[in-house]
């Protein structure tokens, strides 16, 4: 279970997040909604540790997390999917999934592959290939297998939907949800699409200029028509 | 281990045969065993060259092995870790005093010698890499060209141990017995170069193939995803340092020996910048680049100082014009090929290729 307590974090001056709570227990997605410029990046930053945090207390299964190196809370389990697809454009398919289990000797990372192959199957012909060769869609799928080779306890993603056609999120969210039921993950799912993000999440957490304004299930916060109107657009 | 994996995957697709891991393939695997054999058959093919070369024809291709060795650390430095470094003279310079020093003031075998001037500059090289992991693009530059500014200095400051300007002298080893007494000093030194070379190349080749090189590559292209995949930026950028120092370091030993002598005034900033042009002329990042690069190094000012002088002007006009060609024949090569000579030769391999498989 992911667990943040608190938390902010400022660019200099300019507080990013002002005390932020949410809990994703183990089979459940939360998203995170809201305009730009709300904070849900930054979020997903500092608990991984790329923004400094400031105050607050993140943790994963009882375990702190926070102001750790990027690397050390990758290895803890968290897994983060960066905004714009987070591949590395140079290294072959097969070599960025490598990447995602580098620092794991105990697993079989070619079973690892095969398993991500079947997840993705768009990606398999294209193993041997440089990542920058793929689509949109399935950059974002080897992003998203990359941060499973490591068999992570919690799914970061940032914007998976970005530029991508309707169908596509749909096939993505709807395999993001088998996903977490399947392996018991704790998804923390960043979107400015909120319809599409909601279609998934068990729970919402709606962030407006850096705090928490809503927390609730997420079919709730589908059917309030007024909440929906004034921070989601739609 | 397999076996817990079945648990989490009952099916697993079976892979063809030529991606199917053979046992522990990470470092004696097959391109390994390639590598060893392109290798020895480069080493044998150099021994019966130099037996059909001129004394000067020799002392002249063992100046390319230095440079070749210091090139092909800074093409994996720049190339493949995506750091700049401008103090790869430096650090040349500190593998030739380590050698010479230890000449002066030991009886270490040849071979102790030259590890220890790998060595001494990879240490050298970690504590600038701890700098640079701090420090991008520009501001790595800056930090890396004030380590060639800086050094030779240091020699000249501390002349009784270093020598000042006048440099330090370092002997010729003589051939081993078993070469016979045809082997001169000269000889024996193209040997001994070509030996470090393939070592060096190998070892590199290798280390690009595994683990570690893909994560300098990963390090280069995308500093964000590659720490979310749980790998240190720092301390995969300080290694890239160390390494590609202690390259730079066995390339100042052997220059040294190379040489007969160490002053300030062979390692000032502009070997430093004449490295950094041959990496990007030769090809950055790949090793075949390397030996493009430190061949055009050692041949390229010989061949226009000749042609400026078969233009009988006088003294003064003649040495500058060679300077002017040489300046001019790098434009042109990088007009011609922006990706370096190992990019066009790239090229012309894969349109051979293409029209191998055309049918007829």
């Amino acid at each position: 279970m992911l667990t943040v307590e608190n938390l902010s974090a400022s660019y200099g001056p300019v507080r990013a997040l002002s005390e932020v709570s949410l809990a994703v227990e183990r089979s459940r997605i939360t998203a995170v909604l809201g305009a730009n410029g709300a904070g849900k990046t930054t979020l997903l930053r500092t608990l991984t540790g790329l923004v400094p945090a400031g105050s607050g207390k993140a943790s994963l299964d009882g375990a702190e997390f926070l102001r750790r190196a990027p690397e050390e809370i990758a290895r803890m389990g968290i897994a983060h999917v960066p905004e714009g697809r987070g591949v590395i454009q140079e290294l072959t398919v097969e070599e960025n999934l490598r990447l995602g289990a580098i620092w794991r000797r105990d697993i079989d990372v070619q079973a690892k592959m095969a398993w991500v192959y079947e997840l993705f199957e768009p990606l398999e012909p294209r193993a041997g290939k440089p990542a920058f060769t793929l689509s949109g869609g399935e950059r974002q799928m080897l992003a998203v297998g990359r941060a499973l080779m490591a068999e992570p306890k919690a799914l970061l993603l940032d914007e998976p939907s970005l530029g991508l056609a309707p169908l596509v999120v749909a096939s993505i969210m709807s395999l993001l949800r088998r996903l977490c039921d399947e392996q018991g993950l704790s998804v923390l799912l960043v979107e400015q699409n909120a319809r599409s993000a909601l279609s998934v999440a068990d729970d919402a957490v709606v962030l407006s200029l850096g705090r928490v304004v809503v927390s609730d299930a997420a079919d709730k916060i589908r059917n309030d028509e007024a909440l929906r109107h004034h921070y989601l657009g739609f | 281990m397999e076996e817990s994996m079945v648990e989490a995957k009952p099916e697993p697709k079976q892979l063809p045969a030529a991606q199917q891991p053979q046992g522990p393939r990470r470092l004696f695997g097959q391109p390994l065993v390639r590598n060893v054999i392109v290798g020895v058959v480069a080493l044998v093919l150099f021994y019966l060259l130099i037996g059909h070369l001129s004394q000067y024809r020799i002392y002249q291709l063992s100046q390319v092995g230095p440079y070749l060795i210091a090139l092909v650390g800074l093409s994996v430095l720049t190339g493949q870790n995506g750091q700049i470094s401008l103090g790869h003279g430096a650090l040349m310079a500190i593998g030739a005093w380590t050698l010479t020093l230890m000449q002066l003031h030991t009886k270490s075998p040849l071979w102790l010698m030259l590890i220890a001037s790998a060595l001494v500059t990879m240490v050298f090289g970690a504590l600038l890499g701890l700098v640079a992991a701090r420090l991008r693009g520009p501001y790595l530059a800056g930090a890396t060209l004030a380590l060639a500014l800086g050094l030779p200095d240091i020699t000249t400051r501390y002349q009784s141990v270093f020598g000042g300007y006048q440099g330090l002298e370092v002997s010729q080893p003589n051939a081993p017995s078993f070469l016979g007494a045809a082997a001169t000093p000269t000889e024996w030194l193209a040997i001994i170069e070509m030996i470090c070379v393939v070592v060096v190349m190998i070892l590199f080749a290798n280390l690009l193939r595994s683990r570690v090189g893909r994560k300098f590559r990963a390090v280069r292209d995308d500093e964000i995803a590659t720490q979310v995949s749980g790998i240190s930026v720092p301390r995969t950028q300080v290694l890239a340092f160390a390494l590609s120092a202690a390259a730079a370091g066995l390339g100042g030993g052997l220059f040294a020996l190379v040489s007969g002598n160490v002053s300030p005034g062979g390692y000032t900033v502009v070997l430093s910048i004449s490295l950094l042009a041959a990496m990007v002329i030769g090809g950055t990042g790949t090793l075949a680049g390397a030996v493009w690069g430190a061949l055009i190094m050692v041949y390229v000012p010989g061949w226009a100082t000749t042609l400026s002088q078969k233009l009988s002007l006088n003294q003064s006009v003649s040495a500058n014009l060679a300077l002017a060609i040489y300046g001019f024949l790098l434009v042109a090569i990088i007009m011609v090929a922006p990706v370096g000579v190992q990019g066009i030769v790239r090229l012309v391999i894969f349109k051979i290729r293409n029209l191998r498989k055309e049918p007829g």
